[in-house]
């Protein structure tokens, strides 16, 4: 199969953001490497992509050290639960992680659905970046 | 050897150690999550590299600006920066980096490559010295995996 384009890889993550905001309540979404460089981002106006990517790598990577300090095995996800919303963080193939933000009402069981299936395609279109 | 020389060498011996414990706490605590935050700080110091050798070295081109680099690299303990390059049409920058910094202070258990905070510096260059926002830089060698030198290339996301 011939390799994807660069900008074709990125329509496609782009248009799965897009999936994600449209079905859910999310307010914006990210999508970064575990070293914190930004892939792709939808959403909220005034958050600064970088900021998000590199925060996005850096809670996942903290719960995977807890995780495994307290032989819990892998993580599925990390939710944080704010005064003002919740946060959600999951890997997207071994090599990237999704970061959403929802308000305080969002059905968290649909977004966790979600956000799985599409952080499934994302680490697959990623693999064939 | 000189007491000056031997106050400096003990001074840059510290800095390096310290450096050190900074590195292995972050990973030890972050785990991979460490390297983002590596290169987020990079990135600024990057912005910042590109104002200080501006105003330091007021290179007038491209190659006196790469010479100001190198120079700036070995003065600041970077590393050797042998091979910079700047490709204005590709919106990309090259860089080839010997006995960096941070290689030093690489774990073993840590697969990948280990210069976060260079690969932040010189995206935060490239970005000044393009004009462009939004880049991303790769580590595309590094000595650590047995490279004869680190490889860094700056270029648009995706690109």
């Amino acid at each position: 199969m011939p390799q994807a384009s660069a900008v074709d890889i990125r329509h496609e993550l782009e248009a799965l953001l897009d999936g994600v905001i449209r079905s859910t309540e999310c307010h914006a979404i990210a999508i970064a490497r575990t070293d914190g460089l930004v892939v792709a981002h939808r959403g909220a106006s005034g958050l600064d992509p970088r900021i998000v990517a590199a925060v996005a790598a850096t809670i996942v990577g903290a719960a995977e050290v807890v995780a495994q300090q307290l032989g819990q095995g892998e993580i599925e996800e990390v939710t944080i639960r704010c005064t003002q919303g919740r946060i959600i963080a999951v890997n997207a193939g071994r090599e990237a992680v999704v970061i959403a933000l929802y308000g305080k009402s969002e059905n968290l069981g649909l977004a966790f659905l979600t956000l799985g299936r599409v952080a499934g395609e994302i680490g697959t279109l990623l693999d064939r970046a | 050897m000189q007491d000056g020389a031997i106050r400096a060498a003990r001074l840059e011996i510290q800095r390096r150690a310290e450096t050190g414990h900074l590195w292995e706490a972050l990973f030890t605590t972050l785990g991979r999550g460490a390297a983002a935050i590596l290169y987020q700080a990079g990135v600024r110091a990057g912005t910042d590299t590109f104002a200080f050798v501006q105003a330091t070295w007021k290179p007038r081109d491209d190659a006196e600006l790469v010479r100001a680099l190198g120079e700036y690299f070995r003065s600041a303990g970077l590393g050797d920066c042998r091979d910079l390059r700047i490709e204005r049409d590709a919106i990309r920058v090259r860089a080839v980096v010997r006995e960096a910094f941070e290689v030093s202070h690489h774990d073993e258990s840590r697969p990948g490559p280990s210069c976060h905070f260079l690969r932040g510096l010189l995206c935060g260059f490239a970005e000044r010295t393009l004009g462009a926002s939004n880049l991303v830089c790769e580590e595309t060698a590094c000595q650590t995996a047995g490279g004869e030198a680190c490889a860094f290339s700056a270029h648009p996301l995706l690109g």
